[in-house]
């Protein structure tokens, strides 16, 4: 490889480093703290304010998803109390009473439900704890859209499937509905009969009412019946949700449109309808396809409140409120402080004892911190105390890369060598060791990153990463400085 | 000045098998004896105390001190409020007496801020953030990696060099637990991070000072003085072993002197990791494999 084409991987590294910093940089230096604040009201609260802002609220909230987030412990979060309403279980099982087990079994199911879609979730790091016998605190990162996580976190989860009663259907007319689209006059829907909606976001993402359908009563099947649910997408490139429903499932599914061949069916989710299509013949298999009107995003949270199971109660919040950080202001700023001064120490010990070589060092440090730093906004990455201990060990393996690099060059100078042939034979020699090293680690930290619990992954996520691009800056970026220096300069004797 | 050291390690060893073996077993009944480590909150789950202070001056740090005077741990996380000062103290269950915990933590806060200055808002028990089923995955994840740096070490060194390095690791792990049941501390989150750390920072450590004994072990007259090669090595990349750990301890002493309250029990994890993590690579990694030789001597193998 000649210079010119390593100088120009270098650059694009660094270029792609400030494309996936720069949002980072916006978002906490740039917007005020009171815009900031605005992004963690839901698109409903949102209303109140003039169109103008709400736009630049979306705006802002869409770049969110492409910056560092700091984690509970660092700045606190929104914190829900959410309790079961053991009403409808009271009434399924037909008594007035629920035993003490029957609650705790529905707890039980209910914490590892939200367990499940909370860490699918995403890359944060959220806490869920019981408090007392019957209540549940679910702790998410502040800056979190708060809209998807009511989503996830609410979502009850709960999948029905309905025929489409098109004899009342086809009788609505719009004068039947008042201006915010309540039916009037109810007594037009026969008592074996409902009327749902279709629902859609608006602009604001705000959920509006859309056409209205009147389906029988009956539950043909739920949601308890679906194996697998994912997101693909049609040949059009359109996000649809399929799932595949378990053998008894699609025995029942089979029946089903084996005698409604020619009628609709309305697939409903949280009472809300998804989609409604024409049995055309009679479906064996048990393969069920949802496509409608709705994002790539709203399609995966969907599968991913079906692929978790139906809540067995519902649940309603009980207190939301935003808290500060765990660890607190003060410890907070301490640990800046201290990281600030662990530094400078690194960067004047490193010149002191390898002196300019040291220089080279420190510039392939400050680069590792800046491109993993990228890496993280990019994946949109929460960052808590476990995931800065990731870091400081990124910057100890990175200090000890170049520390064994450093030591083969003196060996080999000691031995006689010239300068270049030093810094050949040192960096071939070193690279083998450093590569073993590395790649032990992050076999580790890559096993540690699959496990989906949160500290364990933050930590192991930003290990990975920064062993990665370690190999990068402590062998390729510092040997090309050493070869344009020693070229540069001229130089007989290496300052190391 | 560090490159022409010629330490007589190796033939040493048995003290240093000593030595780890009384730390690990002092570690290991002191354990026993104390039922398990002292679990946090994180990991136990415990009480929790919501507080609303009358005067808007009083700051975090103070709140937090009051709960460090009781005994009862440092957890505290203010509610965002612009209109008033409320605070979450969380402290550790301990079974029965979980009244008097409260009871203590009331009286330290009134005697701090007064009667009329606290207003208790809630008590109530949590449950732990950190599961018995994330813990039981934990120790398949562990199993896993642990297979894996094994076949990856077989692959590219020797079978016993990867069991060496697992065994210095597992070492490491059981002294840093030692030393925290020693010192009372208990394990939470922090302590968790502390503790992946130090396993990463010594398998790095371990297989840097292994990497010099593969090179080392090309001839066969390497073979036949197998003790001296491996001390060679030892001392070969000793001045490394020393920088690394000296700039990794510069860090964690800022941490520890400079990064308060909450950061000192993990800086100080750290610490004894990382001073264990490099006696380990030095004193007790390479020793393995040398009385593996002597017990099965390996056949000269190019590599």
């Amino acid at each position: 490889m000649n210079k010119a084409f390593r100088i120009l991987i270098v650059l694009i590294a660094i270029g792609i480093a400030v494309w996936g910093f720069s949002p980072t940089y916006n978002w906490y230096f740039r917007f005020s703290k009171e815009d900031r604040d605005l992004t963690n009201l839901t698109a409903e609260e949102l209303v109140v304010y003039p169109e103008e802002k709400r736009l630049s609220i979306k705006e802002m909230k869409k770049m969110r998803s492409r910056i560092i987030n700091l984690g509970l412990d660092l700045q606190g979060g929104i914190y829900m109390v959410l309790e079961p309403d053991y009403e409808e279980l009271k009434k399924r099982s037909g008594s007035v009473e629920l035993t003490q087990d029957e609650m705790k079994d529905a707890m039980r199911r209910v914490m590892e439900i939200l367990r499940n879609r909370i860490d699918k979730f995403g890359v944060s790091e959220p806490t869920i704890t019981t408090q007392g016998e019957n209540r549940i605190v679910v702790e998410l990162p502040g800056s979190k859209d708060p809209d998807r996580a009511k989503t996830v976190v609410m979502g009850r989860g709960l999948l029905e499937f309905f025929l489409v009663d098109e004899d009342t259907s086809s009788k609505l007319r719009r004068d039947m509905f008042d201006a915010s689209g309540n039916l009037i006059d109810g007594s037009v829907i026969p008592d074996s009969s409902q009327l749902l909606y279709f629902w859609k976001k608006n602009d604001f993402d705000v959920l509006e009412r859309q056409r209205a359908v009147v389906l029988e009563d009956e539950t043909l099947l739920d949601g308890s019946a679906i194996k697998r649910a994912q997101v693909q997408t049609d040949q059009f490139g359109k996000p649809e949700v399929t799932f595949s429903l378990s053998t008894e499932g699609a025995k029942q599914f089979l029946r089903i449109t084996e005698v409604n061949v020619g009628r609709r069916l309305a697939i409903v989710l949280d009472g809300k309808i998804l989609s409604m299509p024409l049995i055309r013949e009679r479906i064996p298999g048990g393969q069920v396809r949802i496509t409608g009107d709705f994002t790539m995003k709203d399609a995966q949270d969907q599968a991913l409140v079906l692929r978790a199971g139906a809540f067995p109660v519902p649940l309603q919040i009980a207190e939301e409120r935003t808290v500060g950080p765990s660890l607190g202001q003060d410890s907070i700023e301490a640990g800046v402080k201290a990281a600030i001064i662990a530094a400078i120490l690194i960067v004047l010990f490193m010149l002191a004892y390898y002196k300019l070589s040291g220089f080279i060092a420190d510039i392939a440090l400050a680069l590792n911190m800046f491109l993993l730093l990228g890496a993280l906004a990019w994946l949109n990455f929460t960052l808590t105390l476990p995931g800065i201990a990731g870091m400081i060990l990124t910057v100890g393996m990175a200090v000890d890369a170049n520390v064994i690099i450093f030591e083969r060059i003196k060996e080999e100078i000691r031995n006689g060598k010239t300068v270049n042939a030093s810094i050949q034979s040192g960096y071939e020699k070193a690279f083998r060791t450093i590569l073993d090293a590395n790649m032990t680690t992050l076999i580790a930290t890559f096993v540690l990153s699959q496990f989906g619990a949160g500290p364990i992954k933050g930590f192991a996520i930003t290990l990975s990463i920064g062993i990665v691009i370690n190999m990068f800056t402590s062998i390729f970026v510092t040997r090309l400085l050493f070869v344009l220096g020693v070229d540069a300069f001229r130089v007989k004797k290496l300052s190391i | 000045m560090l490159h022409s050291l010629n330490l007589r390690i190796i033939p040493y060893r048995k003290f240093a098998y000593i030595l780890s073996a009384v730390i690990i077993v002092a570690g290991m009944v002191n354990i026993t004896l104390h039922r398990g480590l002292k679990m946090g909150i994180d990991f136990a789950g415990g009480n929790v105390l919501q507080v609303a202070l009358a005067d808007k001056e009083v700051e975090i740090g103070e709140v937090r001190d009051v709960l460090i005077g009781t005994g009862y741990g440092n957890n505290v996380q203010r509610i965002d409020d612009p209109q008033r000062n409320i605070y979450i103290l969380r402290t550790l269950t301990r079974e029965r007496d979980n009244d008097k915990i409260i009871e203590d933590i009331k009286r330290a806060l009134i005697d701090r801020f007064g009667t009329s200055g606290v207003i208790f808002e809630r008590t109530d028990v949590v449950g732990p953030k950190i599961s018995r089923y994330l813990m039981r995955t934990a120790y398949i994840v562990g199993t896993v990696a642990i297979a894996l740096i094994l076949l990856y070490t077989t692959f590219r060194f020797r079978f016993r060099f990867g069991v060496a390095a697992i065994a210095a690791l597992v070492h490491d792990v059981l002294i840093v637990l030692s030393f925290i049941s020693f010192f009372g501390k208990e394990m939470d989150t922090l302590i968790l991070a502390a503790v992946l750390t130090i396993i990463g920072y010594s398998l790095n450590d371990t297989i840097v000072v292994f990497d010099r004994s593969r090179e080392n072990l090309k001839s066969s007259k390497a073979y036949e003085d197998y003790d001296m090669t491996i001390n060679k090595s030892i001392n070969q990349s000793l001045s490394r072993t020393l920088i690394t750990s000296l700039t990794t301890l510069m860090v964690l002493l800022s941490l520890f002197i400079f990064g308060g309250s909450t950061m000192k029990n993990f800086a100080f994890a750290l610490i004894v990791g990382v001073l264990v993590g490099t006696y380990s690579s030095v004193f007790i990694a390479s020793a393995i494999v040398v009385d593996w030789h002597r017990w099965k001597p390996e056949k000269v193998k190019k590599v």
